[in-house]
Formats: structure tokens, C-alpha cells, sequence
């Protein structure tokens, strides 16, 4: 029994010591792809990488998936014949739903068994608010580890630390780490890049980055809002660093993408005007 | 009633897939009380689906089997019974005490009387001193031992041994059966089946000789021994009976 | 009653001689102590995937034991003959069941309550989002858990060998749990002998999500209504009476 002890703390010991995500580990120093965990997962870390994601957005919703709280709600109607109890509201993304209130009414159809799960499963809708904002970060860290090309962990991830969790430094530290393993990947350069433009002020860096993304979005099939949510960041970023040829360019393209958006053309017609005046 | 167990025609048939084995072919038995009784037969004979029948396993189809006055599957007809299988692999986490323990809170004991009657019994199968080490650790005698004592923890009047010195060494199959004679001396009657037959000669009073069911020979010892004029050994009478049957 | 506890005693005893409990309470504190020793993204104070993660293995361990131990009764008390001096003793068929159900279940319920003591006293450390009332809620339907699997186990385990009774209880578990919500949706959507015929296989079915409180005690979601316990309480209580009669039928009838 004491020996048994003993050995439990050893192990506690060294698993905690030998950190497989630590970057002083040793499987890293064999280089990202070479990475033993890498290695004994093969392409299924895309997989893990993807349901990693799945589960952040769960986290980030509750524990309560969308596919779940209709069928719930589906169900809870389903059970009654009379809808009375019934009432439509709209949840926080505005999509609208039935939502029984009448919790404790006798199920009409099926017996108590059928219906009773409806009162023990979590239905509701909800958003993370405020300091629980952090609990999905986990899942975002396991996401970039299982797979170093899961770009959108990398995206939304610095989206969540930068702007969500106030913290810009970590989110840029993500963004670059997903640069390195993604350098050809267009949206990360453009999360960097807003991220610079929006929190650091660093307007150069914005701009080089943003350039960058044009480049290499022009190399992939992409459709008028990518372009246009790209060109608009270099537009800004552009005239933020006094390059207004660039950026009056960058609204050029925009109109002719969306020749029906008035705003753009104010924005030619006010960049214009100001050169002109010079 | 005079008698500890009887069978009267008894039928029993196994049955697997298409093909019908006899196991008991219309066995009559019976066995006086304070007696004891060696069951003896060759592999296959049906020893044990007899002795399955005394422990209330299986219910009799075609015939009756009553044991101490009734039936056996029935629970209070089992209050006086003790049963030791041959070759059981008690269970190996628990110790001689815990093992006793369990099966004596299943007969209803417990307290100070039950830890007395557990210090008793391992005493008799010289257990005492591995009375705590788990059963794991116990060699096939020891094991043997042990199983012993947990037949005689309600104090039966029937006991009903299957290879009770299988596994023995001379001193204990001696130690087993001076307990077997002291308990006989104390009124319990004794069943049991072995493929020793020196010691069934030794001990038994009445012995009973089954082949594929059927019963060939039951007795005393000494007068079926001595059947044919002239004295042999049980042995010898034994293969000789066996052979006829063939 | 006392052969019942005698027999119940025996087993529980095995459980703590034995090394199964021993390595899965291991294996749990070294995950739980590298998941509460991690830090993502320099952020403090992350619970939620820490109670996700130890509620999961809490339940996932004292599962495995529970269907380990209630398989193997029946299986192994025939294969080793001990059996036959247990139906020698005065006692019958069904208090042999039952008494194994007891045994197999606090032999279950010991590592349950041992592994979320560990998960508790984790969870408990970190200090944001600890409510004791879910946590005992959570406990408590962990405990009907381990009381329902053992039964089942033990039903299968009549007429079964112990590798087929695990083989099966995987499988009926990860049936429920996967496609229970989709049988409820056919059968409150189903009319005169289809519906029927699935309220029949849904009533036969043990719901073991009625038992699950991860989402709730993860994401910090409220209690469970009083009345909710006392029915899935007297829900289990009643699938566990038919199914210990049901085994003690099928051992009579069982040619031993």
C-alpha cells in the first residue's frame, strides 16, 4: 500500500514536471511536425484540432449546442397537444424559437418517462459573459496543438484574447505562432494585422501585414467580402499611416466590388477632396 | 425418519444440441443417519449430478430426493447441510476468517458465537496461523483445508464432501479422516465421493458403486467386499464390478 | 438481510486488496494535477474544463469498475465452483442476487465516492464556480449511476460470460447515451403501433442520462427541482427491483 502511494506521487510528480505542451519539452526540440505527439495522432490531430474548436463554441454556449436546443424545444412542444403554453422569443444570436414555460404541466403524450428528460436536460440559451469569458480559452490552445494548421483557432483565438480577454499581447504572441506555422494563410495575416491596427495603433506593421494578405488572397479563390473585408483594414491602416494612395486605391477596389455601397464612395470622394486640397 | 438422504428413482438427462446423455438412470439410494457413506464410481458416472440433485440444484423431473426429511431446494432444508466441492478457488482477496465469516453471516450466525465456531474450525484444519494471510497465497491442501471448515460452519447434520483428501499430503488426509470420524461419533452423517479408495475402505461404514447412472452395488463395506466368498480389497472389487458393467 | 450483508462484505473488501482501484485513482490524480497545474495563455482562474474533464473521468473509472465487478460475479463464482457451497447454505436464489447486487454496488460506490472526493477537493481549489448543492446533486445521481449499472451488469452476467456482459454493457451504454434523444423524438412522433412498439423499447431502455449532471455542473447551470431527484430515484429503484428479479428467475432455471 505504501509502495503503491509512493509510486502515485512519482508519477504525479513527473507529469506535472514534463509538460507534453511545455515549450522546454523535449519532444519540441524535434521541431513541431516531428513532435512525437504529432507523430502518434498522424492526421487524426486535424480531427481532434477541429472538435476542439466545436468544443469551444459548446463552452461558449453553455455545454448547450444548437442542434440540441431546438430538438429540446422541438420536443417539449411535440409532447403537448395544447401549444397554448407556447410562446416565441428571440435568443441572443435573434434567431427566434418556442419556449415552453409551462415546465410543470402533465405530459399529454408517452408517460412521465419520455417527458421527464425535458426537465433534467439544460435547454436554455446563453452566452459566456464577462470573467467566464476565459473558460474557452483551454480549448483554443488545445486546438493550435492538436493542429498547427487550424487556422481558425488561431484567428478566433486572437480575437478572444485581444478583444474579448483585454489581453493583446497573448493574442499577438497567437497570431504569430500561427503565422509561423501558416505563413501562406491570408486570414491570419489579416487577424494580425487588425489587431495591430485596432489595439496596438502600430499602423505600419497594419499595413505591411495587410499587403501581405492581399497577395496572398489573390492566389486563392476567395469571394467580394473576403476581398472586401481586407481591402477595407488596408484602407484604414493605410490612411492611418499618411499613405493615402494606398488607401484611396484600396476604396477603388472595394467600389468595384460593391459598385451599390454609397459609403465607399464617400469615403473615395472625402480622400479625394483632402488630396485635392493639397 | 431414519434416513439422512434418499433417492428413489431417479432420471436425469443432459442434453446438448441434438445428442441425450443418461446421467442418472433410475438411482435408487439411501443413506442412514449418522453414518458414513462412501459414493464411488468412475469418471462420468454421475456422482456429481447426484450430489448436484442433494444440493437443491437441480429439481427432480422423474423421481424424488429428500434430504434430512425434505426437500433440498428448499432453504430451510438446507439449514442443516454443509457442502465442500472439489477443487473450489475460493476468493483469493479475502482470508480463512473473512471466508468463514461471509458464509457463516449466510447461515444466519454472527457475534461472538460465529468468531468462537471460526476459531474452532481453524483450529481443527490447523489453519490458525494463516488465518489472516489472504487466500492467493494459499497452496491447494491449504485451499483444501479451508473449504473443509467452511462446510462445518452451521454445525450440519449432513455433510456432503466431494474429494475431501484430493490435494492432501498423508498427515493431513490422517487429520481429515480422524475429523471425519469425530464428527460421525458426534451423530452428523457423512456423504461423500472420492477416487481414493483406500481411504473410503478405511473410513466408510456403507459405500454405494455407480457406473452411467446406474447404481451397481450399495452396502457395507465389509459385506460387499466379501460378496463372492472370499475377501479383496475395495479396489479390486471396484474395477472388477466396473468391468462387468461394461 | 444478514446473508445479504455477509456475502455484500466480502466483496466490497476485495475491491481495496485489489489493484484496479489503486490504478485508476492513479491514473486520475496525475490528470487532474496536470490539467490544475496548466496555465492558457498566461489566464488565471480557468475551472470549467477542469470539472468537465475530472466529472468525465470521475464517472467513465467508477463505471468501469462497477460493470467490471458485477460481470464477474455469476461467471466466476461457476467457473471456480464456489457456487455450489454458496446454493448449499441456507439461503435462496434471490437472496444470492440481491446480495451480489449490494456487494457489486458498494464495491462500485466505494471508487465513486473515492474518485469524486479527489475530483471534489480539485474543484474545491480552484475556488470560481464550487456550488455545493450541484456538486451533491451531481453525487448523488453518480451514486443511482453506479447502483443501475451494477444491476444491469449483473443481469447480463446470469446468462452470459463476463467478457459478453461487458461487451454488452458497453454497447447498451453507448446506445442510450448517443441515440436515446433520437428513439424519444421517433417515438413522441409516431402514432398507434409504431408508437407502441417504441415506447415499449424506450421504457425497456435504462436511461443513464438521467443520471449525467456534466453540462449542469461544467457550465454552472441550476439545481435540479426536488421532485426530479425523487423520480429519477424511484425510476432506478423500481429498473433495479425488476431486474434483481428477473436475475434470480433466470439463475433457477440455469442448469449449474
Amino acid at each position: 500500500m505504501i509502495r503503491n502511494f509512493v509510486l502515485a506521487g512519482g508519477i504525479i510528480v513527473i507529469s506535472v514536471r514534463i509538460d507534453v505542451f511545455n515549450d522546454e519539452c523535449l519532444w519540441k526540440k524535434f521541431g513541431e511536425d516531428k513532435s512525437v505527439f504529432m507523430k502518434m495522432f498522424g492526421e487524426a490531430r486535424s480531427i481532434l484540432g477541429y472538435m476542439s474548436i466545436l468544443q469551444a463554441d459548446l463552452y461558449f454556449h453553455g455545454g448547450v449546442g444548437h442542434f440540441y436546443e431546438e430538438h429540446a424545444h422541438g420536443l417539449a412542444l411535440a409532447s403537448r397537444d395544447d401549444e397554448r403554453d407556447a410562446v416565441e422569443v428571440e435568443d441572443d444570436h435573434g434567431h427566434p424559437h418556442e419556449h415552453n414555460h409551462n415546465a410543470f404541466a402533465v405530459p399529454s403524450k408517452g408517460g412521465i418517462l419520455l417527458n421527464i428528460v425535458q426537465h433534467i436536460y439544460v435547454s436554455d440559451h446563453k452566452h459566456l459573459l464577462g470573467k467566464d469569458e476565459k473558460e474557452i480559452l483551454p480549448w483554443f490552445y488545445f486546438a493550435v496543438k492538436m493542429d498547427p494548421h487550424n487556422i481558425m483557432a488561431y484567428t478566433v483565438g486572437g480575437y478572444w484574447l485581444a478583444d474579448r480577454m483585454k489581453d493583446v499581447d497573448e493574442g499577438l504572441n497567437l497570431l504569430k505562432q500561427g503565422l509561423v506555422n501558416n505563413p501562406e494563410s491570408w486570414e491570419i495575416n489579416a487577424e494580425l494585422a487588425r489587431v495591430y491596427l485596432t489595439k496596438k495603433h502600430n499602423y505600419s506593421s497594419a499595413k505591411k501585414l495587410l499587403i501581405g494578405a492581399d497577395k496572398l488572397l489573390s492566389g486563392v479563390p476567395h469571394d467580394r467580402f473576403q476581398e472586401r473585408y481586407v481591402l477595407s483594414l488596408l484602407a484604414d491602416s493605410a490612411e492611418l499611416s499618411k499613405d493615402k494612395e494606398l488607401a484611396l486605391n484600396s476604396y477603388r477596389r472595394i467600389k468595384v466590388l460593391f459598385p451599390e455601397d454609397p459609403n465607399v464612395e464617400r469615403m473615395i470622394a472625402r480622400l479625394a477632396g483632402s488630396e485635392d486640397a493639397r | 425418519m431414519n434416513e439422512a438422504i434418499k433417492i428413489e428413482h431417479l432420471f436425469h438427462t443432459y442434453h446438448t444440441g441434438k445428442i441425450s446423455t443418461d446421467a442418472i438412470n433410475d438411482m435408487t439410494l439411501s443413506v442412514p443417519k449418522g453414518q458414513i457413506f462412501g459414493f464411488l464410481g468412475p469418471n462420468g458416472a454421475g456422482k456429481t449430478t447426484t450430489i448436484k440433485y442433494l444440493l437443491g440444484i437441480f429439481k427432480p423431473k422423474r423421481g424424488t430426493v429428500a434430504v434430512l426429511g425434505g426437500s433440498p431446494s428448499e432453504v430451510e432444508a438446507r439449514q442443516k447441510m454443509g457442502y465442500m466441492p472439489e477443487n473450489a478457488e475460493y476468493y483469493k482477496y479475502l482470508t480463512p476468517r473473512e471466508l468463514l465469516r461471509m458464509y457463516g453471516g449466510v447461515c444466519g450466525l454472527g457475534g461472538t458465537e460465529l468468531e468462537k465456531r471460526i476459531d474452532m474450525l481453524l483450529g481443527t484444519v490447523d489453519l490458525i496461523k494463516e488465518s489472516d494471510r489472504i487466500l492467493k497465497t494459499f497452496s491447494k491442501g491449504m485451499k483444501q483445508r479451508v473449504s473443509f471448515a467452511q462446510s462445518l460452519i452451521n454445525d450440519p447434520d449432513l455433510l456432503i464432501l466431494d474429494e475431501p483428501t484430493g490435494g492432501l499430503d498423508p498427515v493431513s488426509r490422517k487429520r481429515m479422516r480422524e475429523s471425519l470420524l469425530a464428527l460421525k461419533r458426534e451423530g452428523k452423517t457423512i456423504f461423500f465421493s472420492s477416487h481414493e479408495l483406500s481411504e473410503v475402505e478405511l473410513i466408510s461404514d456403507s459405500i454405494a458403486i455407480v457406473n452411467r447412472g446406474r447404481l451397481l452395488a450399495e452396502g457395507k463395506v465389509s459385506d460387499i467386499v466379501t460378496l463372492k466368498g472370499e475377501k479383496q480389497s475395495l479396489e479390486n472389487y471396484f474395477l472388477e464390478i466396473i468391468e462387468e458393467a461394461a | 438481510m444478514k446473508a445479504v450483508l455477509s456475502i455484500a462484505r466480502g466483496m466490497y473488501l476485495e475491491l481495496f486488496r485489489r489493484k484496479d482501484f489503486y490504478v485508476m485513482l492513479i491514473c486520475m490524480l496525475a490528470l487532474l494535477s496536470i490539467l490544475a497545474s496548466q496555465r492558457y495563455f498566461n489566464v488565471e482562474g480557468i475551472t470549467r474544463y477542469l470539472r468537465d474533464f475530472g466529472y468525465t473521468v470521475v464517472m467513465l473509472f467508477s463505471f468501469l469498475i462497477a460493470v467490471i465487478v458485477s460481470a464477474s460475479q455469476i461467471p466466476w463464482e461457476i467457473e471456480s465452483g464456489t457456487i455450489y457451497p454458496l446454493i448449499a447454505k441456507p439461503v435462496s436464489r434471490l437472496t444470492i442476487v440481491t446480495a451480489k447486487f449490494f456487494g457489486s454496488f458498494m464495491t462500485g460506490g466505494a471508487a465513486f465516492v473515492a474518485y469524486y472526493a479527489v475530483f471534489v477537493l480539485f474543484c474545491a481549489a480552484q475556488g470560481e464556480g464550487f456550488s455545493v448543492v450541484l456538486f451533491a446533486q451531481a453525487f448523488y445521481l453518480g451514486i443511482l449511476f453506479i447502483a443501475m449499472v451494477s444491476a444491469i451488469s449483473l443481469f447480463f452476467s446470469v446468462f452470459m460470460t463476463m467478457s459478453a456482459a461487458v461487451t454488452i454493457m458497453m454497447l447498451v451504454y453507448f446506445f442510450v447515451v448517443n441515440f436515446g434523444d433520437a428513439l424519444r423524438k421517433y417515438v413522441l412522433g409516431s402514432e398507434g403501433i409504431q408508437f407502441i412498439f417504441g415506447c415499449g423499447i424506450y421504457y425497456l431502455l435504462p436511461h443513464f442520462d438521467f443520471f449525467d449532471m456534466r453540462i449542469r455542473l461544467t457550465h454552472e447551470w441550476g439545481v435540479l427541482p426536488v421532485w426530479i431527484l425523487v423520480a429519477i430515484t424511484a425510476y432506478t429503484g423500481v429498473y433495479i427491483a425488476l431486474l434483481i428479479f428477473c436475475s434470480s428467475a433466470l439463475l433457477e432455471k440455469r442448469e449449474l
